[in-house]
Formats: C-alpha cells, structure tokens, sequence
C-alpha cells in the first residue's frame, strides 16, 4: 500500500527551486533512501513533507489523504515524524523531557518513554540532565527517540550520521531495524551513501532538486550512482581533485571529534537553493582518483568510502 | 530601624514588581515580542476593576477576581489577531503594533474616564498593618501582594516544568521550528502564553491600585519598571524575575531613605549597573 506519494512537487528558496517536478512514492513499510550531494534538496524534500517548510506546487498524499497545505502539527497527529538536520533538541529541557515533548500528539502504538530507553539503556540513568550537556551521538540518539514517541507511520530521517564519528553512527545505524521492525515506513536523507545503500530496500538519487536515479540498492551499479549523485559534469574537472579531496577528508574527523556534534564544516550548511557547492564537485574527483573507489564493495562515493574504512579498518 | 524598615518595605515592593513583570517576562520568552502596552494593560485592567466594582457594588477584591479572567481572554485573542501577524512581518512590527495599543488605550481611557486620579477603594485595609515594633510595621496589603506575587511565581514554575503545555511552552521558546516539528500549534500555544501574561499583568494593575492611585497616563512608568525587574533578574528565568523586582524595590526604598527624591533614580540606576556589569542578569540560567 502507498503511504506517501508526492507527484510534481516544487518548493522554494527565496527564487531559487530547490525541488523540481519531483514524484516519489512510499509504500509502507518500506525504507527509502534519498542521497545527492549537498544542495541537492535532500533536507528541504523533507522538511516540505514534514509541514516546516510551504510546498510551492505539487502535492503530497499521506495515506491516500492530500497533505500538501496542512499544518505540521496535524501532520504529526497524522503520523509523520521528522527527526531534523542538526538534531534540534530543546537545550532548556532535560532529556527525559525532550522525550515527553514529542509525546505532545502522541498517538497509540508501541512507542512511549519507557520503549525508548528501553532501546538505548544510558538514557534511563541521565534522564533528568540537560539535553545541551550530551554529546552529539546522544543528542542524536535522543532526537530519534523523541520523534519514535509519538509513534509515526512515516518516520523521516534527516542526516543522522551529520557530525557523528563513525563508530557513533554504525551504532545508531544498528538499532534502526530494530526500529523499523515495529512497522515503521522510514524515510531518510544521507550524505553517507554506503550507509544509505546498506539500510534501505529503495534509493533515490537527488541533482539540483531533480530526481535523476531511482531504483533498489541491489541493482544499481556503483557507477550509476557516482555519475547520478554528482552529475555528468563531475567528470570533466580532475584538477580541483587533489585539493578538494584533501579538504574534504580534513572535515570528516574534525566533525566526529565535536562533541556537540554542531558544526560540521562541510557538510552542516543548510540544503538551500539549487546552488551546487564546492562540496559537492570535490568529493566527485576524489571519489574518482582515490584508490579506495575502485575497489569492489558497496558504492564509496567520496566521504561515505572514507567512513566505511574507518569503521572497519 | 528604619533602615531594616526600609529594607523590608522594599522586598515587599519587588513583589509587586515581580508581578508586573512576569508576564513581560514570558511574552518575551516565549515569543520574542517586547509588549509596550503591558504597563497600560495593567492600568485597563485597574479601571475596569473600579467599574465593575462601581457598577456591582463588589469589593476590589471580587472585582479583580471577575477583570483578571476577562483579560486573560483579551490576551488571547489580541494574539492570535494581531500580534500573530505581526510576528510574520518582522520584529518591528509586533514594537510597533504594541506601542500603538499602548497609544489606543491610553486615550480611550482619557475619554472614558477623564484624567482624574481614581483609586480602589479596600476601605480598612489600606492602613492597617501588622505592627512588629515601635518603627517597623507592615502593611497587611503589601505582604497580601507579595504573598500574591510568590504564588503566581511558583505557580507558573510548575505550570512550565510539569504540564504538558508547560513543556511545549518552554520547548517553543527555545526553538519554534523544532516545537511544531514535534506537534505544536503555535498560534494556539502563543494565545495560551499571552493570556496568561495578561491575566498576571491585571493582578498586578489591581494590586496596585489598591495601594496607590492611578489615572490613564501611568502605564509606561509601570512598563518601564517590569522591564527593569526582567533585565535586573536575568531574561527567561522567573526566579530571576522575582529577585530583580525585590532589587528594584530594594533600591528605591532604601534610596528613599537617604532622600526621597532619589528614588526613582536609585532604581534606574541599578538597572544601568546590570546591564552594563552583568547584562546576562543575576539569575540567568533557564532553570524554567
């Protein structure tokens, strides 16, 4: 059965497009994987379905019913959870009360404050700390657990792994089948596309707020989704490689390092606008020229590649 | 002793200034709107209560029992009528949309009621006081709106940290976005903390015309010293804002003991002091 289905979606920064013409379907219980570089309309896709963010034309049917004017609070009471960029915890609230906020609609199932510290144990015993105090993995573990409570049927997963180190994010990628096994249609944006690939059952490659590439991880090549997640026109400047990928490397340590976990320098930039940036081209040509790309395994395009090895090596 | 009676008449007087200031307080924290008429709802609300007590032949008392709720409902519906779309436009809208009720009402009570100085009137009450020793006596109608100011505070405090709208009070102040993300009505919850800003703001316009007589231009004094209260005790913390009205009223009564003139200005001036030495205020920590 079809749970979300957008058809011709368009929505706006200022002038600039940041979706165009998108469709794209849910079926329930399915997990979706939406990737593209940074730009790519990934964050701003979401945030559109979730309500924060006005859908400039098009439509978006949740359950058959035409959401694309409600108001997010009725999306949530509807069933749609957003777990946002950037985690966006309540910092003046504890972390138990973090919890007890996203049970403001709650509706039934199995989700409820207990379940999630069930689900990560450490909660249980710093629930009255402050949720400003955690660092970035457990805020982010948090901000899942908060949107878990009101027990949604489309849950949107917007850059977990944004920030994190890489042990910090295979351990939240761990439990997230345990959390879908509850019947939970999931719906998540990931620059780290082995992660993306490994977790979701369908990808969905964003370019400039188009769709350029769909399908299961299974049957796409590697290449399809080098060439899809950066563009064709990726290919034609290998000379910012050396540079860029350097930098590129550079950010991803020094983001898994904080322990706010606030401010990844490459990759925290807000999704706005259609404008690709440097982000986005760079990685292209170190993907290309690092020795790790070519290896075989799960498609490492760029900085995904980097934190696989570091995980495993 | 009259220093200690100085000292004690000028906690007595923070609560009032508390009062006055909490609802500044939470609009503020809530929606970022620095409301300009809230010393000239405080005056509405004590006119309204003359009349009701005038025409009904209730006591100031009843009388404020009766204008508190209706201001309450005034809150709320100026919110979500005016001020909500204010808040679109921009920050200085919502200044600007204030400061012009702060002007509207001002001059409708000017016509209604002329610029004649009114008064509650509480008959005994306003001089009776309990008499601790031969210079120190306290009035019973300051220690009832100190008493008054340290309920509502406390009660307010629970209200943020143990109901549900409470919490979605507090997590909305400290990112709106992320409230509705998680099932907030914004609008609504904005009318629930405005009423409640409004309901506060006409307890302390009644208490104090109870103890002092008011006329339609007396608003903005009162604003002015909310505000002061606020910034002394710290932005966003009610403790804060119950120990920055016993400073300022701590300041004036004891600086009126030198020489009555410099009250007023000993109040201003701690203010400045604050805002320049500790402008984070002497409680700072959100601990709403």
């Amino acid at each position: 059965m079809t749970l979300l289905e957008i058809s011709d979606l368009y929505a706006y920064h200022g002038q600039l497009a940041a979706i165009s013409a998108l469709d794209l379907t849910v079926e329930e219980g399915q997990t979706l994987a939406v990737i593209g570089a940074n730009g790519a309309g990934k964050s701003t896709l979401l945030r559109t379905i979730a309500g924060v963010m006005p859908a400039g034309a098009g439509s978006i049917r949740f359950d058959g019913r035409d959401i694309t004017r409600l108001p997010a609070h009725h999306r949530v009471a509807a069933g749609i959870a957003l777990v946002p960029e950037g985690r966006r915890l309540f910092p003046s609230l504890s972390v138990e009360e973090n919890l007890l906020v996203g049970g403001y609609r709650r509706r039934p199932g199995p989700w409820n404050v207990d379940r999630v510290m069930e689900l990560f144990p450490w909660m249980a015993q710093r629930r009255r700390q402050s949720a400003a105090g955690l660092s970035g993995g457990e805020q982010q573990a948090v901000a899942i657990g908060r949107a878990l409570i009101s027990n949604p049927r489309l849950l949107l997963l917007d850059e977990v792994s944004l920030g994190l180190a890489p042990v910090v994010v295979r351990r939240i990628y761990q439990v997230l089948p345990e959390i879908l096994r509850a019947g939970t249609t999931a719906l998540l944006v990931e620059q780290d596309v082995a992660q993306a690939l490994r977790v979701a059952d369908h990808v969905h490659c964003l370019l400039e707020g188009r769709t350029v590439l769909r399908g299961r991880p299974g049957e796409l090549a590697r290449e399809q989704i080098e060439r899809a997640y950066f563009g064709v026109d990726a290919r034609r400047q290998p000379a910012a490689a050396p540079g860029g990928s350097g930098s590129a490397d550079a950010s991803d340590p020094a983001g898994a390092g904080d322990p706010a976990g606030a401010s990844d320098p490459a990759g925290a930039g807000d999704e706005s606008g259609a404008i690709p940036r440097q982000a986005g081209p760079n990685p292209a040509g170190s993907g290309a020229s690092e020795p790790s790309a070519s290896e075989p395994g799960p498609a490492g395009a760029g900085p995904a590649g980097k934190a696989d090895e570091e995980v495993t090596g | 002793m009259a220093w200690v009676n100085a000292v004690v008449q000028g906690i007595l007087l923070g609560g009032l200034y508390a009062l006055f200031a909490c609802g500044l307080s939470i609009v503020f924290g809530v929606m970022r709107i620095v409301n300009l008429a809230h010393g000239d709802f405080a005056v509405l609300a004590a006119f309204l209560a003359y009349s009701v007590a005038d025409a009904t032949g209730l006591g100031p008392f009843w009388a404020g029992v009766i204008v508190i709720p209706v201001l309450a409902a005034v809150g709320y519906l100026l919110q979500r009528v005016l001020l909500q779309r204010s808040l679109g436009v921009g920050p200085l809208a919502t200044l600007l949309a204030t400061f012009g009720l702060s002007v509207i009402i001002q001059n409708v009570l000017l016509q209604t009621y002329s610029a004649d100085a009114r008064a509650l009137d509480i008959g005994r009450l306003a001089s009776a006081s309990l008499r601790i020793s031969g210079q120190l006596s306290i009035s019973y109608l300051a220690l009832i709106t100190f008493v008054l100011a340290v309920v509502v505070l406390v009660g307010l405090q629970l209200y943020l940290s143990r109901t549900r709208t409470g919490r979605m009070l507090r997590a909305s102040s400290d990112d709106p976005e992320a409230a509705r993300l998680v099932g907030a009505d914004s609008r609504h919850l904005y009318g629930i903390a405005t009423s409640i800003a409004f309901a506060t703001v006409a307890l302390a316009g009644v208490m104090f015309a109870m103890r002092s007589s008011f006329d339609p231009s007396i608003g903005p004094t009162r604003l002015i010293f909310a505000f002061e209260a606020v910034v002394i005790g710290g932005l966003g913390s009610l403790w804060g804002t119950l120990v920055g009205g016993m400073v300022l009223g701590l300041a004036q009564t004891v600086a009126g003991q030198f020489d009555p003139a410099l009250t007023l200005l000993a109040g201003h001036v701690i203010f400045l002091a604050v805002l320049a030495f500790r402008p984070q205020g002497l409680i700072p920590a959100r601990s709403t």
